[in-house]
């Protein structure tokens, strides 16, 4: 029926993570980021772990952290991550 | 009527191409009985629920493909139209009027949370696109989800200091690629189903597995990167993703459009 020729990609667990990595550096980077100082980064990069956590979804990413599993919206930070890369580049 | 050498040779060959052309689409009609496989349609039927969980994906981009891409390029057109009525001009680089500035009636408190609320956008705006086809969500909610990222940086900052720095050409190569992605991805469906089916189906589903038969990845890699759902959504995430691009790009340029539309009045 099929020929299984994409199953790389999304198909996986590493596909969101990729994806979401390629969408934070193509967004990244035309972020020209003097709105934003040192002092803020802990925060945002804070804050988007927590709304990852709230988004996680698969099951494979999780932990148990005092008896509570914690799920983490892989997608989500990686788009963090991809973002914060590229501004880190662009501010070298 | 007298007509150069070169025009000559051009008739010809465009004479030539009409006849093949004509010659090649009669007999399609000719062997359509042949073409087709009964019972394709009920069996797809039958278990696009296993295809991917979110049954509406499937619906969307798999049982209605024609649908979404002609709503992508009705996008791309309003944006031309925009572009046409408001924008005139900017694509090519004329001399522009004073951009006017937003920047006085902000106060500190949206100046300092809009660009982090902008960034969390775009990253939410990027899971919603990504998992498109397991949860509620897609391609175009997600573009525009990420576009309201963009338009609150520039209303609160003004579009001369936003710290997204869309130019038009980044918008419309954006926005482009998307549209490219999802008539790519048709075709990879036409060549792989020509392959297996000896038809080719113009967004055919490549890399669905609904009959659970084939565990083994491409490549064999399946093994290694184990995917989270029992289910292979097939090419309905790229799709997503291409939308998403689109979405995105065309969302955003109307937007920087309407806003520059202002100088000119």
């Amino acid at each position: 029926m099929s020929s299984e020729a994409i199953t790389l990609g999304l198909a996986n667990q590493w596909g969101p993570i990729l994806f979401g990595i390629i969408y934070g550096l193509i967004i990244g980077s035309k972020i020209d980021s003097e709105e934003i100082n040192r002092a803020k980064y802990p925060i945002v990069l804070i804050s988007g772990l927590l709304i990852a956590m709230a988004l996680g979804t698969y099951p494979e990413y999780q932990w148990t952290l005092f008896d509570h599993v914690i799920r983490i919206s892989e997608a989500f930070i990686s788009t963090i991550i991809g973002l914060f890369t590229m501004m880190l580049i662009r501010r070298q | 009527m007298k007509t150069s050498e070169f025009e000559q040779g051009r008739n010809i060959i465009m004479g030539v191409s009409l006849f093949l052309f004509s010659f090649l689409v009669l007999r399609t009609m000719y062997i359509f009985g042949n073409s087709i496989i009964p019972g394709m349609s009920h069996l797809y039927n039958l278990y696009s629920g296993n295809i991917a969980p979110n049954i509406i994906t499937v619906i969307l981009f798999d049982f209605r493909g024609y649908d979404t891409l002609g709503e992508t390029f009705i996008l791309i057109t309003a944006v031309i139209t925009t572009t046409m009525v408001f924008g005139w001009g900017s694509l090519k680089g004329y001399k522009k009027k004073e951009i006017p500035q937003m920047t006085e009636k902000s106060t500190v408190i949206q100046k300092l949370i809009s660009f982090p609320m902008s960034m969390l956008l775009v990253a939410f705006g990027v899971t919603v696109i990504l998992g498109g086809h397991i949860t509620p969500g897609g391609g175009f909610p997600g573009g525009s989800v990420i576009a309201t990222g963009y338009f609150l940086s520039v209303v609160i900052y003004g579009l001369k200091k936003t710290p997204f720095r869309f130019t038009h050409k980044f918008l419309v190569n954006l926005s482009t690629i998307g549209a490219l992605i999802f008539l790519l991805t048709g075709v990879v469906g036409l060549v792989f189903s020509a392959y297996y089916h000896g038809t080719g189906y113009y967004l055919y589903n490549t890399g669905v597995d609904p009959y659970q038969i084939i565990n083994v990845g491409a490549f064999g890699w399946d093994n290694i990167l184990d995917y989270p759902d029992p289910t292979h959504p097939g090419v309905l995430p790229y799709l997503n993703i291409g939308v998403g691009f689109n979405v995105l790009a065309g969302l955003s340029l109307i937007a920087m459009f309407l806003m520059e539309a202002k100088k000119d009045e």
